[in-house]
């Protein structure tokens, strides 16, 4: 039985090298300040010195700081005994706030807390054994809002709302102020309850080189080829074209050979998370409805109420509908004829920083969190002024898409704690986890780290400084079109079971194995399957799954909404705007 | 009086059975109830009789990984064992050239499974690995990560530059117990080299090479850390062997009940297959004993 | 069957170039066509790198051998014809006895009647034509050794067999069975056979003529007897015989009228005895043990030892006297050494070979 010992460790110890998002030296701080607090790091430092050295700037005055922290104090002081110990994947974000926010924080309060940075892959192995044994392992966990479909359901996570109200009032700040976070939406329930409290946040969108796409002669020639301007893509059949374009047409650029599209196709778990994140979405596999489709969204799985009844078309879902077979297709085609061939091999983490090499043109998804990759002085994606060549912008959507619907995919770190926690120590580290979303020191946190969660922030002057040299970040997260981008919503019954399910079947696709339709048709029984044995064991007391019987698929693809039967044009004409129109767009206030 | 010596002797035999238990027993016995219930916490768990072992053996995936297994065992064998003997044969005997040799073949041996993995993932890439890039300029379309034979070809030669050398060493070791007095009646006799191979050497190696076969075979069947890193099992299903499928649901899924069922049939077919092969070649071997 | 011969053959082994060893040095020997020789000699001495000069396993650094007048150096033990039996029987355990006996048959290509014929015809001579289906991990190492041998009959071009302690892992019981064997074969098929061994009496009992080996040198090729009776060399009179011979320095003893230059007197336990009668020459002794063999005349007959100066001397005689007594030692006629080798009449006796 070697593999269960052996090749599990190893599993653990490899799958180091996979994190969904790049670790620390990857993303260094941007602002080169932040570091220099490491040198006041003598113990002992007084709520003051902390506000003065470290938390600034912030949309706080001096003033309401104090009086912020000197809730804390007090909060805290019941509980100054107690030393608890948190978890979270690592992320410059995240180790900001194990080497130096803790730090503040004990010295504040007199709270000991030990906060561990592990990979996205181990937190969530670590919250699901202490989920399954009810051992405390960790007294919080940082872990995406991925799981709040999971979460809602299964009973194991303590409702926020319900511990603000009742055990947790007296360690609850005054001043959170919860309207000002941008996620709170994503750590919503089902019920309405808030399950989790977000400490991070990113998105992902389009990315392309602003300069080539500016050059006369390649949107010249562009504009000869296909009829209409180069510019960002609105639909999938203009980034198709641009792709072919930079791939076949233009081929190299000042002597380096480029490639018109980015991705990554190993198998690996990594594979499945661009579709669960928001692939099948953009295509519009959905149904309208923000943050995600209702009653079917972007994982094809149909809710009704808040019970999930099926995700194959006979069932009423869109797992295996025309849409998302079409999307799988998609992601194949351009994958095999666009990208890099070393491209088929890689992982989402090894492939993340291909573009800042200078080879792409563009790239249809990708993650904000590699910002900090792309600005770094002396990148072929940098200019001499250390000011980005390229920008992001709205993802392009597929013909299956309509206005109203999820865009893309954006998700929030957050405070996760669960009910297997002793409560004294679920307390303080409720404590901890609103100190480092304090409006106090947000601000400096999110100019560090890159993933804002208040709109205080981002309106913040700050962060209008800041804005040009990272890329159309600032100016995303301002514009109303940010709550297009969504992570996984709560019709997901058990988001670690059957996310397993994709990533196999989408490899199975990807090397002609099984087509496109078939791979899908595997997929979509399958989760139907875990959703069975879900409500077979009842475990689900509250909109746990209720499979519907199959019917026809013609009858669920004749009703209005997803499953939507396939159009007879999947790629219709080309669509792209300015990218400076569409900026000035965002900046005014408008989606586009 | 000698019926009380035996009855002491045994109790000596207590700590090892305590040891068996805990350490083999027990655990399979949990691994056996959990292969027939459908489990998601401690308290909630649904019996569900022989479903997930119905489910296992009706897999086509899991039939096609099995073959796959196979084919891929036999072509590691096919290579690694003669090339090992012919390694061994041609290496001195003794001296300071042999120390050396042997050294150097062990270092593979050294490596940690997922690097050899990582190190194989770079030296074959197509753009700047140096195997890759070599194939690549012969004209030869070669992408391991694309092109299921490429990647199939790549991962029998990492494991045979992973592996060879176990079988280098244990056929070294074998030939150099051999006395000189054998390969010197051969001699006399006027046999040639290969009958000296086929006649003095290869029925003495009987017994490492006996050895070395049913460990690669053994290592080969539960062959995860490498393919993993390189090819994760791709592209599509062409390099996922059991053991990927079982840590797929095992703790990807934490799909307890399914993994356990899998796990037991996986460890059945396991010593099936190594107890087939282990009759097939002890009969002769018992014969040598007497 | 053929004549063998060795001329002047030295070998030395150089294992790292830089230090070599001389193993043999000058080697002479004349062995005829179908004679039984034993190479005698403590290990060590270069018996067994001698054999494997012959047997083509070595080729010697210097010198000839010679076979039915061809010199044969650098032929492969193939080309040569020369068949060898070892101290551990030597088999091929996977196949049986017949594909055994076979084995250098099938090598030479020998047509397959014949074969079959000529490994019958050893069997039974063997007497193990009974076991020729069977496999050889089974047998007795004495049946293992008959195997071994016979794969060395079974060839009718052998111009010689090669012993090499043939006996030494055989049963003791079986010893002189397989000896006996060894012996009947060689005069019944008049074969030339070499006979390697540590044991007198094995190599007394084999051979015709014995060569006696020591640090790489034949100090004496004779038959058993003339060695007991003229021992060239004071090994060979020491090596040779139970007890081997007693030795004493001359200049004790000039009673013996040594001639001049010898520097020792030799004599065999029953070239001498001890009596309380002091007579002609005779020397005192101190008895110190006495080991009794047979009676004889109602008197006890055997093994007498007993003390002169610091010298052990042993002598084959009755048994009449008190351990612990004073004697008078009497040497019959002593063979008397010069550096070694032995003196005849007053002439200095030049090394050399029967």
């Amino acid at each position: 039985m070697r593999p269960f010992v052996l090749n599990t460790l190893l599993l653990l110890l490899v799958s180091a090298c996979d994190s969904k998002t790049p670790d620390n030296n990857q993303a260094p701080p941007l602002e080169q300040q932040a570091d220099s607090s490491d040198q006041h790091q003598q113990a002992g430092k007084s709520l003051e010195d902390w506000i003065d050295t470290e938390f600034q700037p912030s949309t706080l005055g001096r003033d309401a700081q104090i009086a912020e922290m000197n809730w804390f104090k007090e909060a805290a002081r019941d509980l100054q005994d107690i030393q608890i110990s948190v978890v979270s994947e690592t992320l410059t974000t995240h180790e900001y706030e194990s080497r130096i926010l803790s730090k503040a924080f004990f010295d504040i309060t007199g709270i000991q807390v030990k906060h561990d940075l592990i990979q996205e892959g181990d937190v969530i192995e670590k919250l699901q054994t202490q989920m399954l044994s009810g051992r405390n392992i960790y007294d919080a966990y940082v872990n995406d809002s991925d799981l709040i479909g999971t979460h809602a359901r299964y009973g194991y996570v303590v409702p926020l709302d319900e511990f603000m109200q009742g055990e947790g009032k007296d360690v609850t700040s005054p001043t959170l102020d919860l309207d000002d976070f941008i996620g709170l939406s994503f750590t919503t329930g089902p019920d309405g309850t808030l399950y989790q409290l977000p400490d991070q946040q990113f998105a992902n969108l389009y990315w392309f080189r602003y300069d080539w796409f500016q050059r006369p002669e390649l949107k010249d020639r562009f504009q000869k080829l296909y009829g209409y301007a180069l510019g960002v893509p609105v639909n999938w059949s203009a980034y198709e074209d641009i792709a072919e374009f930079f791939s076949k047409h233009v081929g190299e650029i000042d002597g380096e050979k480029v490639y018109g599209h980015m991705d990554y196709g190993k198998k690996d778990p990594s594979l499945g998370w661009r579709f669960t994140d928001a692939w099948l979405s953009m295509a519009g596999a959905g149904d309208k409805g923000i943050p995600n489709g209702i009653p079917v969204d972007e994982w094809g799985i149909r809710v009704e109420g808040c019970n999930p009844v099926g995700s194959s078309v006979s069932r009423g879902g869109a797992a295996n509908s025309p849409a998302a077979v079409y999307a799988l297709g998609k992601y194949i085609d351009w994958l095999k004829a666009y990208a890099p061939p070393e491209a088929s091999g890689m992982t989402f983490s090894e492939s993340g920083p291909i573009p800042a090499n200078g080879q792409i043109a563009q790239q249809i998804f990708w993650y904000t969190t590699f910002t900090a990759d792309m600005i770094k002085p002396g990148l072929a994606v940098v200019d001499a002024n250390g000011n980005p060549k390229w920008r992001m912008a709205p993802s392009p959507h597929g013909p299956y898409w309509e206005e109203g619907m999820k865009l893309g995919y954006q998700d929030t770190g957050a405070w996760t704690l669960l009910k297997s926690t002793p409560v004294e120590h679920r307390k303080a580290a409720w404590l901890y986890a609103q100190f480092v979303t304090a409006k106090t020191l947000s601000l400096k946190k999110t100019l560090v780290g890159l993933t804002p969660i208040r709109n205080s922030d981002l309106q913040h002057q700050a962060m209008t400084d800041a804005a040009p040299r990272l890329g159309g970040l600032v100016e995303f997260y301002r514009s109303p079109a940010r709550i297009a981008w969504t992570p996984t919503g709560t019709n997901v019954p058990d988001y670690p079971k059957l996310a397993q399910l994709w990533w196999s079947n989408v490899a199975s696709a990807v090397s002609g194995d099984l087509s496109p339709q078939l791979a899908m048709d595997t997929l979509a029984e399958q989760q139907d399957k875990v959703m069975a044995r879900i409500e077979r064991a009842g475990i689900q007391q509250q909109c746990g799954p209720k499979l519907n019987d199959e019917k026809d698929p013609e009858y669920w693809l004749a009703q209005p909404g997803s499953p939507k039967a396939k159009l007879d044009n999947e790629k219709p004409m080309g669509q792209t705007v300015p990218y400076d129109s569409l900026i000035t767009a965002w900046r005014e206030g408008r989606v586009r | 009086m000698r019926k009380r010596i035996n009855n002491r002797a045994w109790l000596m035999v207590l700590p090892v059975l305590f040891l068996v238990a805990m350490s083999a027993v027990i655990p399979l016995m949990t691994v056996v109830n959990y292969s027939v219930q459908d489990i998601f916490d401690d308290n909630n768990r649904v019996y569900v009789g022989l479903e997930w072992f119905i489910q296992i053996i009706r897999d086509p995936e899991l039939h096609a990984a099995l073959w796959r297994q196979i084919l891929f065992s036999a072509n590691v064998l096919a290579i690694e064992i003669p090339l090992g003997i012919l390694i061994a044969k041609a290496m001195p005997r003794r001296g300071s050239v042999a120390t050396g040799l042997l050294i150097f073949f062990a270092i593979p041996l050294l490596i940690p499974w997922n690097v050899v993995g990582t190190i194989w993932q770079i030296f074959a890439r197509p753009d700047i690995g140096m195997a890759g890039m070599s194939l690549t300029s012969l004209g030869l379309d070669y992408n391991y990560t694309a092109n299921p034979v490429d990647a199939w070809f790549t991962l029998v030669a990492m494991d045979v530059w992973h592996w060879t050398s176990l079988v280098v060493l244990l056929v070294f070791s074998g030939l150099r117990a051999i006395p000189e007095a054998y390969y010197e009646a051969a001699q006399i006799d006027g046999a040639n080299r290969w009958q000296m191979f086929r006649h003095i050497e290869l029925p003495r190696l009987k017994t490492v090479l006996g050895i070395a076969v049913l460990l690669r075979l053994m290592d080969s069947l539960m062959i995860y850390t490498e393919p993993f890193v390189l090819t994760g099992g791709g592209p599509g299903n062409s390099t996922t062997f059991l053991s990927q499928y079982l840590t797929r649901m095992a703790v990807g899924q934490f799909d307890l009940g399914p993994a356990a069922a899998f796990s037991l049939v996986y460890f059945i077919m396991i010593l099936t297959l190594c107890w087939l092969f282990y009759s097939l070649i002890s009969p002769a071997e018992e014969q040598t004993e007497r | 069957m053929a004549h063998v011969s060795l001329n002047n053959i030295s070998h030395a082994y150089n294992a790292n170039t830089d230090s070599e060893t001389q193993v043999l040095t000058d080697i002479s020997l004349d062995i005829p066509h179908g004679s039984a020789h034993a190479l005698l000699g403590a290990s060590g001495t270069g018996k067994t790198t001698l054999l494997k000069i012959i047997s083509g396993l070595l080729i010697p650094t210097e010198g000839d051998l010679l076979v039915d007048g061809r010199r044969v150096n650098t032929d492969s033990p193939r080309e040569r014809n020369i068949a060898q039996v070892f101290q551990f029987p030597v088999l091929y355990e996977h196949i049986s006895v017949f594909e055994n006996l076979a084995f250098p048959l099938r090598n030479r290509k020998v047509p397959l009647t014949e074969i079959h014929t000529r490994v019958k015809q050893t069997a039974e001579l063997l007497e193990i034509d009974n076991l020729l289906s069977g496999k050889t991990t089974g047998l007795s190492i004495f049946d293992k050794q008959k195997v071994s041998l016979g794969r060395a009959l079974v060839r009718n071009d052998v111009s010689a067999i090669l012993l090499d302690e043939p006996l030494t892992a055989v049963e003791p019981s079986a010893k002189w069975r397989l000896r006996q064997k060894l012996k009947e074969l060689q005069q019944e098929l008049s074969l030339t056979m070499i006979y390697v061994t540590h044991d007198q009496l094995e190599a007394m009992t084999f051979a015709e003529q014995i060569s006696v080996m020591h640090e790489g040198r034949i100090i004496q090729t004779a038959s058993p007897r003339e060695l007991v009776e003229k021992p060239q060399h004071e090994h060979v009179g020491f090596f040779i015989g139970m007890p081997g011979m007693n030795f004493l320095p001359t200049d004790s003893t000039a009673c013996l009228s040594p001639p001049k230059g010898a520097t020792k007197a030799g004599f065999r336990p029953d070239q001498a005895f001890v009596s309380t009668k002091q007579g002609h020459n005779s020397l005192q002794v101190a008895v110190i043990d006495q080991q009794a063999l047979s009676t004889h005349l109602g008197e006890s007959w055997g093994l007498l030892t007993c003390k002169y100066q610091d010298i052990e001397i042993r002598t084959r005689q009755h048994l009449n006297l008190n351990v612990g007594s004073t004697a008078w030692l009497h040497i019959d006629n002593p063979h008397f050494f010069r550096n070694g080798w032995r003196m005849t009449g007053q002439a200095e006796v030049t090394q050399g070979n029967a």
